[in-house]
């Protein structure tokens, strides 16, 4: 006990615990009064700045007018301060979002003449992770093509997030380079995939030409990109090659296997989807009869009419009146009327939708 | 003799609490690190991918929002309504009537222009029967699905069938009075889409809605509690979600997602066998049970926690319905950790055996008692004349003093990050209640606490009680 006091009272615990919360009060409050003293004019700010760069993008001005007056703006705002910065490419990619064609071009115009263009570079030059990340995407989003060249450097980057934000904002950009196909970090993450097709959907970027080397590569990475590209692309030239990664052991990869056997409607994967279909775990065999519900023939009517009376894991049968009802419905009427169970499925998957 | 043995124990008790303090202060430092960590990694890494990309995504994982309804005539319209007007892409709302005794499901069914659908339904889970399932003829409610059932005298069994119900693989959990933010879907959702490793859970704040301003189900503005109770809950769910479970979120050992808004990977749910009906605290239960599940399936998993405040509910503002809600958490402690003892110091549970489960144990189940036996020693020694005023008072200023400033600290991450209060006035009143809290609003949990423990060793039977509901009919005026 006495040491217990002697270790408080020595080292000054309570003093050093007083005064730290006494700090923190100070602190807080300081910094709430700081805000609240800022805001009027940060809003302000805000609200100029909208005001500006909507009526400059807008306007018909020639290239010098746009200048000048951008330089006129840039001497009466704190063009030095970070948050000003911030303000202004965010609002300059609200801005770019809600327009298309001509008008869109004026963007990149102020963008260069504030000197913006500098300040993402130096974001992606920062060591942080974080600034880089947001560096990337302003190139990315306001489509800054002469960034190309700084992002070629980060390509190949050790860290995943980055070099796969790199990757997707130089794709964007180039309008279909894919430098460094392969490097994009495609793996159990759904993220990666929903970047790419995004960029793909959004960019309308043309067909890559090096597609059908993709499909021939052994990086699983490759294969889930090229089969994604091809459904995108519609591009159903490789289709024996598509059916024959069903049989490839990467569970991801043959769950978009099958998915593109269903969007490309590749008739010729059936016979190799019933032939698998038994020794696939659930989800693979959820997803194979949805393909098979799609693409399937007499063969997979026959088939889904024996297994559905026999199958005891529900969630499989449900899908399995599922597919039949889209190939054969007055078929599975026949099943319906000898099994209450099939007949309450069948129910189900008609009704479920008013 | 008696002097002598008395003066032991006081000295055994004093050495005790010395020793105590010392763990929890530098457990406690260890996770104000561990969140901040956590916080800067999440607010770094939120640049990895924009959440407007997912909304334009047709690859996103679909969500099942599930809300048990039990008498909840008052608001359910309006809050149904709010949670339909959530925003993701692929989502629908599924609303449990768990068998309100009042028009809630009338009110539905004219509001929403439902009708009765045969709809296959699969009992993965048990619950009490379900009646029927409804769906509205009007396109633009198709998101909405409401399952009729029989009372199972727990929001568990209700939620149970919701997830039943579901068809997606992810399903948040919500109360159908919870006003939630219209991107908590999309929030709550990416974890699970952005990790290589699985998440089976993710979590994130909930703030009190009390003295909000609230319209038909919508939330208006944010502004601080104005009664007491409330106050000090709003306090402790800033140091709690801010600071507590970012912590364990940065190193994977949360053991709870409130119940009131929590996102799950139905799969493992269901295997781990849903909510359970008998518990008092059936969402830290959950967790525990999936974290079980997961170790005993060698699977490695993830649970995370977003600090960022998604959801406003209204809290007990009367003593009696505090004290009957704090009762039921505190069994419903002691009754997790008591079913899943097994699981304390297994080498095969990892860090939910020696760390997570030690932790609760240590620090949330023994404190009231400690602080009971603090009283007893305090009044035994005052009568013994044998109390070491310096002593007392060292201990009692450092503890004290430490608490305050983890609790300023929450309270300046939040104000950093979230600036959730209306003005500095409001930050005043949350410093002042922080003061205040060890001596007002600590001893009436403490109370509360060992009462719960008191029923649940008793085995007194488990009672839930009704939390009265203002309405949101007439938005707060301020």
């Amino acid at each position: 006990m006495e040491y217990v006091i002697h270790t408080i009272k020595h080292y000054y615990v309570i003093p050093f615990f007083s005064i730290l919360a006494l700090a923190l009060v100070v602190f807080l409050l300081l910094n709430r009064i700081y805000y609240q003293y800022n805001l009027p004019y940060r809003y302000h700010f805000t609200l100029e700045s909208q005001r500006f760069l909507t009526e400059i993008t807008l306007a018909n001005h020639d290239k010098n007018t746009i200048k000048q007056k951008i330089a006129k703006f840039k001497s009466e705002i704190p063009i030095h301060k970070t948050w000003c910065k911030e303000i202004l490419v965010e609002d300059l990619i609200k801005i770019k979002n809600n327009l298309k064609g001509k008008t869109a071009k004026n963007i990149l115009i102020i963008y260069k003449a504030l000197d913006l263009n500098h300040y993402s570079a130096s974001l992606i030059r920062d060591f942080r992770k974080h600034k880089k990340y947001e560096g990337i995407r302003h190139f990315q989003a306001l489509g800054y093509k002469p960034g190309l060249s700084l992002l070629q450097k980060y390509l190949f980057h050790p860290n995943k997030v980055i070099r796969s934000n790199v990757n997707v904002a130089y794709l964007a950009l180039s309008k279909g380079d894919w430098k460094a196909v392969g490097k994009v970090p495609i793996k159990r993450s759904i993220i990666a995939t929903i970047k790419v097709m995004d960029v793909l959907h959004k960019e309308k970027i043309p067909q890559p030409i090096h597609l059908d080397l993709w499909i021939e590569s052994k990086d699983p990475m490759v294969l889930k990109l090229a089969v994604m590209a091809m459904v995108f692309y519609n591009y159903r030239n490789k289709s024996a090659e598509i059916i024959k990664l069903l049989y490839h052991e990467n569970k991801a990869l043959k769950i978009d296997v099958i998915t593109a056997v269903q969007h490309l409607f590749l008739e010729k994967a059936e016979d190799d989807l019933l032939f698998l279909f038994h020794n696939e775990p659930l989800v693979i065999q959820l997803e194979m009869l949805k393909a098979l519900g799609v693409i399937g023939s007499e063969k997979t009517i026959a088939f889904l009419k024996i297994e559905i009376p026999k199958q005891e894991i529900k969630d499989i049968k449900l899908k399995m009146v599922d597919s039949l009802n889209n190939l054969d419905p007055l078929g599975l009427d026949l099943l319906g009327n000898k099994d209450i169970d099939t007949q309450k499925m069948i129910n189900h998957t008609r009704k479920l939708a008013l | 003799m008696t002097y002598e043995f008395v003066s032991f124990l006081v000295r055994i008790y004093d050495i005790f609490v010395a020793s105590f303090s010392l763990g929890y202060i530098i457990f406690y430092v260890f996770l104000a690190i561990l969140s901040y960590l956590a916080i800067i990694k999440h607010l770094k890494e939120q640049k990895y991918l924009e959440e407007e990309v997912l909304l334009r995504s047709n690859h996103i994982w679909g969500v099942s929002v599930v809300a048990p309804a039990f008498n909840e005539g008052v608001n359910i319209v309006y809050n149904v309504k709010s949670l339909l007007s959530l925003t993701y892409p692929k989502f629908e709302i599924i609303i449990v009537n768990d068998g309100s005794t009042d028009d809630t499901l009338e009110k539905l069914i004219t509001e929403f222009d439902l009708v009765k659908i045969d709809f296959y339904y699969q009992e993965k889970i048990v619950t009490q029967p379900v009646k029927g399932h409804y769906r509205s003829k009007n396109p633009v409610y198709s998101k909405l699905l409401v399952v009729d059932k029989v009372n199972g005298k727990s929001k568990a069994d209700a939620s149970n069938a919701g997830i039943n119900t579901s068809q997606y693989p992810l399903f948040l959990c919500t109360d159908v009075d919870c006003i939630l933010k219209s991107d908590t879907i999309l929030k709550l959702a990416k974890p699970f889409m952005e990790n290589e490793t699985r998440v089976i859970a993710t979590g994130a704040g909930i703030r009190i809605s009390n003295s909000c301003e609230i319209k038909e189900g919508f939330l208006f503005k944010v502004h601080y509690p104005t009664e007491w109770y409330p106050c000090f809950q709003e306090l402790e769910y800033v140091r709690s979600f801010i600071f507590g479970r970012m912590a364990w979120s940065q190193i994977n050992g949360l053991l709870l997602v409130s119940g009131g808004l929590g996102m799950f990977d139905k799969d493992i749910v269901i295997k781990a066998g849903g909510y359970w009906h008998k518990s008092l605290g059936e969402d830290m239960e959950l967790v525990t049970r999936m974290r079980k599940y997961m170790h005993d399936t060698n699977e490695k998993f993830l649970i995370k926690y977003i600090p960022e405040s998604l959801c406003w509910t209204e809290v007990p503002s009367t003593k009696e319905v505090f004290l009957r809600q704090r009762i039921r958490w505190a069994r419903g402690l002691v009754q997790t950790l008591y079913l899943h003892r097994k699981m304390f110091l297994n080498p095969k549970y990892g860090r939910t055996a020696f760390l997570v489960l030690p932790f609760f144990f240590s620090f949330e189940f023994l404190v009231p008692i400690i602080e009971l036996l603090g009283i007893i020693t305090l009044i035994v020694s005052i009568i013994f004349d044998m109390i070491d005023y310096q002593y007392l008072l060292l201990i009692s200023s450092l503890v004290y003093l430490f608490y305050l400033s983890i609790t300023i600290i929450s309270i300046l991450i939040d104000e950093i990050l979230y600036k959730s209060y209306a003005n500095y006035k409001e930050l005043i009143t949350l410093v002042g209640m922080a003061i205040i809290e060890p001596i007002v609003y600590h001893p009436v949990n403490v109370y509360a606490s060992l009462k719960g423990y008191w029923y649940f060793f008793a085995q007194k039977e488990q009672k839930w009680g009704v939390m009265v509901r203002k309405g949101y009919e007439k938005p707060v005026k301020k």
